[in-house]
């Protein structure tokens, strides 16, 4: 089910009614059934792998609980410290042991299905250098509705369990009820179960300032997705996929395009499920905080994607740094090269999985992954050569908290991170660097003389919902940025409130007539 | 005590671990930070902090890691 469509609107509306009328304590059972609803829209037949996946999850947690609870009487009984000691070894082996099986067969599942065809491709190029003509025919299977997330959210959880963060949940309904929530199903944000899945299973009363306030934000999604990113992306698609046409300043125009479209679709996005489960009271982790103001590319992923930033810190980053391989990397460094070298080493070695399993995780294919090297690479640049640009800095008399520097630096990241997603946009590395080629020749720079030609196959109308909402989204932002946003709206008169209600209404509605408009899914959804 | 105020000073110079306790609440101490102080510490205590013992409540003051440190020591 498209959320940007009447149909949505139906079924949250008759959800939310459902959700209140119920007694309280059977709340989470009517939230699992609007979730295997949702779920029906895309193909009932594919909640096989969620319930497969979930099952396992659920039952080796429970396992593991198990065999630490049990291990508790022993340790009661343990003489010695050696005696406890190797009670310990053994519970932790077990624990290990069934944790990796769980999370190999789990994730083992999402790999096939979303890499298979990624792996034959390559294998295919190799046979074909060995021995044209014997090629390995793809898979034709479908990757089923959210599973990229709803695995993640599964191996979170058991990775969480086995590491004693939280008790183990025993009512397997419970559990899928978090794992398939549909507001995050689709693109996310990743939740935690000590946040979402004690949010969910709680009592919730209904609230009409919440109701208020969540639909407030829904309509502000709404506006980002339609009234922007379904109008630009026209542009973007014209002129990306027409690049030897479109050259030049045509090609730096959709680059940034490309950027405010991803953001006013994905931000707009979170903005509706996040509204969505503000007006049930059940709070989604927030995936943004005005990314494009971020000073360097590494800021810029502690603000985009926030959550699946935080996962693979939590899952990826901090075990492969804090391993054997990691700290004998630092003690190495250490004594090698000093401090510095010897803190910033296993982190360094831990990004490269953890760029890898971005970029990977983003596509199967090799422009995500390049993708992901490129930010790998300017943000370990910008860490090694912090000194280098303090001395630099202060020999030019550069002060950091200078608006004019702090400016510069946010242009200076918004292209970077435009650059980089020439990547993540093309079909192949061939025609990614095709497009950048395209992208430095033939300037046409006589197109800025009249700049409504660069929104290529874009009515004029919507050229103006493009501008001006994309003016409304940035003024917003820069508001919540220097703080005074969320005072604006306390303080606000009600009939201004109303006002500006009413007109993002309006460009709502009159945009949904005019006809360049990509009315597609939302781009993250693919990934 | 003074040794651990000693290494977590050595990692980040700038910041006085006497009286910060919102470390990781506050996102002052990074995810390098973090990792530093954790081999240190393992070194110099000869103890084993593992990924598992990464939570917030731990980390969020020198006294809160001490604590931590010193039920390792008596384990």
């Amino acid at each position: 089910m498209n959320i940007i469509s009447l149909e949505f609107i139906i079924f949250a509306v008759v959800f939310a009614l459902v959700f209140f009328i119920v007694p309280k304590k059977w709340q989470w059972a009517v939230v699992l059934l609007g979730n295997i609803a949702f779920y029906a829209f895309a193909g009932i037949g594919y909640i096989i792998y969620m319930i497969i996946i979930s099952l396992i999850t659920f039952l080796a947690a429970i396992k593991i609980e198990d065999i630490v609870n049990a291990s508790k009487d022993e340790l009661s009984k343990a003489e010695s410290l050696e005696d406890k000691k190797a009670i310990k070894a053994v519970v932790n082996q077990k624990k290990r042991t069934i944790c990796t099986w769980a999370l190999v067969v789990a994730m083992g599942i999402w790999v096939v299905l979303k890499y298979t065809n990624f792996f034959l491709d390559n294998v295919n190029l190799l046979i074909e250098h060995l021995k044209p003509g014997a090629m390995i025919g793809n898979v034709s299977w479908a990757l089923p509705l959210g599973i990229s997330f709803y695995t993640f959210h599964a191996a979170g959880y058991l990775v969480d369990v086995y590491r004693s963060k939280y008790p183990a949940e025993r009512n397997y309904f419970k559990y899928l009820t978090f794992i398939s929530y549909f507001p995050h199903i689709i693109q996310g944000p990743f939740s935690r179960f000590d946040e979402l899945g004690v949010s969910i299973k709680e009592e919730h009363k209904f609230s009409y300032d919440r109701m208020c306030e969540g639909a407030a934000r829904m309509l502000i999604g709404f506006f980002k997705k339609i009234v922007i990113a379904d109008k630009i992306g026209v542009a973007v698609n014209a002129i990306f996929g027409n690049y030897e046409t479109y050259s030049g300043v045509y090609m730096l125009f959709a680059m940034f395009a490309y950027g405010i479209q991803l953001y006013a679709d994905f931000a707009g996005y979170m903005d509706i499920v996040c509204g969505f489960s503000k007006i049930l009271g059940i709070n989604l982790a927030e995936n943004f905080k005005r990314p494009y103001f971020a000073k360097t590319v590494d800021e810029f992923w502690r603000r985009w994607h926030i959550t699946l930033g935080t996962w693979f810190k939590d899952y990826v980053f901090y075990p492969v740094s804090m391993g054997k391989t990691g700290q004998k990397m630092g003690k190495w460094a250490r004594q090698k090269w000093g401090a510095k070298m010897g803190k910033l080493l296993p982190g360094y070695f831990a990004l490269i999985f953890v760029w890898t399993a971005t970029g990977l995780w983003h596509g199967a294919n090799w422009t995500y992954l390049v993708w992901g090297y490129l930010n790998l690479i300017v943000i370990t640049m910008t860490m090694q050569l912090t000194d280098f640009y303090e001395k630099l800095k202060a020999k030019l008399h550069i002060k950091s908290e200078a608006l004019y520097w702090k400016i510069i630096c946010i242009v200076r990241t918004f292209i970077l991170v435009c650059f980089f997603r020439f990547f993540s946009a093309a079909p192949d590395i061939t025609t990614a660097v095709k497009m950048l080629k395209y992208t430095g020749i033939n300037m046409q720079w006589n197109v800025l003389t009249s700049p409504t030609k660069l929104f290529v196959d874009v009515e004029y109308i919507d050229i103006f919902f493009i501008i001006i909402g994309t003016l409304i989204i940035t003024l917003i932002d820069i508001l919540d940025e220097v703080g005074v946003w969320e005072k604006i709206k306390l303080r606000c008169p009600m009939i201004i409130k109303n006002l500006g209600f009413t007109i993002i209404i309006m460009l709502i509605i009159m945009s949904l007539g005019s006809k360049s408009d990509l009315m597609g899914g939302f781009m993250y959804a693919s990934f | 005590m003074e040794q651990l105020i000693k290494i977590m000073s050595e990692i980040r110079p700038d910041l006085d671990f006497e009286k910060e306790t919102k470390l990781i609440d506050d996102d002052i101490l990074d995810s390098f930070d973090i990792i530093s102080i954790v081999s240190e510490v393992n070194e110099q205590f000869g103890i084993e902090i593992n990924v598992n013992d990464l939570l917030p409540e731990n980390f969020n003051s020198a006294a809160a890691l001490y604590e931590l440190i010193t039920k390792m020591l008596n384990e």
